[in-house]
């Protein structure tokens, strides 16, 4: 069986893998962290030598069932550690791609419904490929019960064009499932309270899609704020608690229905391992990436040189040893589709994940 | 830009990069009072000048069957666009503050001003420029030439490169065209071609590469990997000043950067020392290979008649365009007026723009392009100069009949008069044509099958108009 919906969560401005993922197992760790290191004891210990951050504990149900993998030190091809320049290099998947990863991988999927993207425009990551609208909530999805009547009027007439009978069949379905929602009852699973920050409710109008039966091939996220050039312990906390309380509402909430969806977190770039004058950190370049979801195989996969000076990039970055598709790959194999349709031959071998 | 203006935005300096100036609110393009319009005439016209009204003119307004006697005449008139009146059309342009910035000073707008305004041309060109035939040949060089907002400096050069690089050239030369695009600021920022400089080691490909395979020869039209080196070292050199600099957007050639060695390229020595001058070489080089006039000729065989078009038929056009020297009347002439374009009627599936123009142009709707129309495009996935690569929106059916929802929604909004940018009023407008048996004739351009007709009967007028525009006949041309 294969996944149905891919979700990915873009945490833009540079995430710390660090912070993200804090490798209390390292004895350099707290040396170069001196103001933000977090101790073993408080965070949720995963494999003992890497932890998440003490704001994702509300994860740790989903790590126990093995539906959590962290992937660690992943990087792009970057050297400019500019926003500008990174965010749309991970997007693409490829430097002279046409358009983005995912609308080539919703493209292959071809869905009856769009890919969607939560905000005003669509992320680089949706450009040129299938059908992919950008929404600000779930109601500017529902094109209204006149459109589902002019839809019924017409089938008849599609029916009988070669050329536009099967699409227009498929549009019929995803607006019954549209439809479906407009004054649907939803009640979040026991237990989910979901928070009224745009990332929470954004998660929570997915759920909501979800669960009615709408399975769109690609759900964009983005949690913006990351870019902690200035007091990143205060920054982050908040930032961090968004993203797990929303991740751990997310699957609760879908139940079942998690095992047939896939999610993803990452970021352009991790930052510098040595904290700044201002008690934050600067663009840098390895970073952590967490894959959740049905399918996958739980765990850390790290490659980890360490965060001595010498195992450091650049001004002191980590590497990036694992190229972040091949942490992608699998999970586009677990769609169906193939990783080299999406990524073209993959630079390493996909991570067993 | 006046100087007020320009006081007003240094007064706001700091600020208004931020999104702090508001976007200006929608411009008045169209003088007021009640229009005088010609009489609306449903009786379609032959099918041949319904076919080229259909896909050669962003789909026909009722008043214009009567405007023309026949498809050759219609095409004559088209063909010669210098001697149209377009003063409306024109007059509405000039409300728009980028459009009319020279190049230099678009750098002084918000990006988001010039984008609105770029992309309200575009879908106004398509909806109410009379010059129909060139606004048609326009949407293919906007693909041809592909360029995309999103891409650094591009974000305010694109507004040039539309109105200096491909609206003179449009039915022009195709040498003339080829060259105002190579030497755009725009297209130097697009392809890195600014970047290619002789003195940094190796020269960058990339403009010579998409020049060979996306504008002139075709990917298979016979140049190799050496073909590409040789041309971009004989581009070298061409630059274009940027955002910090003085004189922005002014193209310079710089000896110094030039690769002032001799080449070989695609079979030609061009010999050392050529320097400014080795442009125009290549220019002649391209376009008088062989396989340019085949790749032309394909792309507008494939964007008027088929998505795969009949090779006899792009082998004459092909023809037209040598043995004119790549003049694109003629070979326009022929691609229309040949038997394969006239059997075609109904073959292509009209692209989102397309569609979007056609509809208001039916209805007889007069546009001002506001933010939540050129939305509608950015939601059919057509927005104009957004494609992210430079190979262009594709032509294909394929690519674009995965999305009828948002054509019909389109269809149903403007239908219900629903839409600020062009209220339509379907009672008057079926008023004015005589009834809904006569609607379906003008959106169809034909008789109505009895399906057809059934659509249009009971239900209230807009429900009637809005069935008839997201029907599968009206998606097609």
């Amino acid at each position: 069986m294969t996944n149905d919906t891919l979700i990915t969560v873009f945490l833009r401005g540079g995430a710390d893998g660090l912070a993200l993922a804090p490798p209390v197992g390292d004895p350099q760790y707290p040396r170069v962290r001196p103001a933000s290191f977090v101790r073993a004891a408080d965070a949720l210990s995963l494999d003992g030598f890497f932890a998440l951050a003490p704001e994702l504990a509300v994860l740790a149900p989903l790590w126990s069932e093995g539906q959590l993998a962290l992937v660690h030190d992943v990087g792009t091809s970057d050297t400019t550690r500019s926003h500008f320049y990174a965010q749309p290099l991970l997007e693409r998947g490829a430097p002279d791609a046409a358009g983005g990863w995912l609308a080539r991988f919703a493209k292959a999927r071809s869905s009856a419904l769009p890919a969607l993207a939560f905000g005003d425009t669509l992320p680089e990551s949706l450009r040129g490929g299938a059908a992919a609208t950008a929404l600000r909530a779930l109601s500017d999805l529902d094109p209204g019960a006149r459109v589902e009547r002019l839809a019924a009027e017409l089938s008849a007439l599609y029916d009988r064009d070669a050329l536009l009978a099967e699409s227009a069949a498929n549009t019929r379905t995803a607006l019954a499932q549209l439809r479906a929602l407009d004054g649907a009852p939803y009640r979040p699973a026991a237990g989910v309270e979901w928070g009224s920050d745009a990332f929470s409710q954004q998660l929570a109008q997915t759920a909501r899609l979800l669960k009615h039966g709408a399975r769109p091939p690609v759900v964009c996220l983005d949690l913006h704020g990351w870019d902690s050039h200035v007091a990143q312990a205060q920054l982050l906390a908040p930032l961090l608690r968004q993203l797990g309380a929303g991740l751990a509402n997310f699957a609760a909430d879908l139940g079942a229905l998690f095992e047939r969806t896939s999610v993803v977190v990452y970021t352009e770039f991790g930052r510098r391992v040595a904290e700044n004058s201002g008690l934050g950190t600067d663009h840098g370049h390895g970073f952590a990436l967490l894959v959740l979801g049905g399918g996958v195989r739980g765990g850390v996969h790290a490659r980890w040189s360490g965060i001595e000076p010498d195992a450091l990039v650049g001004p002191g970055d980590l590497p990036g040893s694992i190229d972040y598709r091949a942490a992608l790959a699998p999970v586009v194999e677990r769609h169906g589709v193939d990783a080299r349709a999406v990524f073209g031959e993959l630079a390493q071998p996909a991570l067993p994940l | 830009m006046n100087a007020s203006r320009r006081e007003l935005l240094v007064s706001l300096a700091g600020a208004w990069l931020f999104a702090g100036l508001a976007l200006t609110p929608v411009v008045k393009l169209w003088p007021g009072g009640e229009r005088k319009s010609a009489p609306l005439t449903s009786e379609p016209a032959s099918a041949d000048l319904e076919l080229l009204l259909a896909r050669c003119g962003f789909g026909a307004r009722p008043q214009d069957r009567g405007l023309a006697a026949n498809a050759h005449e219609w095409l004559e008139r088209q063909l010669a666009h210098e001697s149209i009146d377009d003063a409306p059309f024109e007059s509405a342009l000039r409300r728009f503050e980028t459009w009319n910035a020279p190049v230099g000073e678009l750098y002084e707008f918000q990006a988001a001003l010039v984008r609105r305004e770029l992309q309200s041309v575009v879908l106004l060109g398509a909806v109410h420029s009379e010059r129909r035939l060139r606004e048609a040949l326009l949407d293919v060089w906007r693909d041809h030439f592909s360029l995309s907002l999103g891409k650094g400096e591009c974000a305010w050069l694109a507004t040039s490169f539309e109105r200096d690089a491909l609206r003179p050239h449009a039915l022009g030369r195709f040498r003339d065209l080829l060259r105002a695009v190579l030497l755009h600021p725009a297209m130097l920022w697009y392809l890195d071609g600014r970047l290619n400089r002789a003195d940094s080691g190796a020269p960058n490909e990339n403009y010579a590469r998409e020049l060979l395979e996306l504008h002139t020869l075709g990917l298979d039209g016979g140049y190799t990997q050496r073909d590409v080196q040789e041309v971009a070292r004989a581009l070298s050199g061409w630059t274009s000043r940027g955002l910090g600099e003085s004189r922005k957007a002014r193209v310079e050639f710089d000896a110094a950067r030039h690769d002032a060695g001799p080449k070989h390229a695609l079979g030609a020595e061009l010999e050392a020392g050529l320097g400014e001058d080795e442009v125009e070489r290549v220019l002649d080089l391209v376009c008088a290979h062989p396989s340019t006039a085949r790749y032309v000729a394909r792309k507008l065989c494939a964007r008027f008649v088929a998505d795969v078009p009949p090779e006899p038929l792009v082998e004459r056009v092909a023809a037209s365009l040598r043995e004119s020297g790549g003049e694109l009347r003629p070979c326009v002439r022929t691609l229309l007026e040949s038997d394969e374009f006239r059997a075609s009627r109904g073959a292509k599936l009209k692209r989102p723009l397309h569609f979007v123009a056609s509809a208001l142009r039916a209805c007889d709707a007069r546009c001002t392009p506001d933010d939540a129309l050129l939305e509608r495009l950015e939601r059919l996935g057509h927005a104009p100069y957004s494609w992210p690569t430079p190979d262009g929106y594709p032509d294909a059916a394929e690519h674009w009949r995965a999305g009828l929802l948002q054509r019909w929604r389109f269809a149903d909004e403007l239908a219900h008069g629903e839409l600020a940018a062009a209220r339509v009023d379907a009672a008057r407008l079926i008023e004015r044509l005589g009834g809904r048996e006569r609607l379906a004739c003008a959106l169809l351009g034909r008789a109505p099958a009895a399906d057809e007709l059934a659509l249009v009967t009971g239900g209230d007028d807009a429900r009637a108009l809005a069935a008839l525009l997201a029907s599968p006949a009206f998606q097609r041309c």
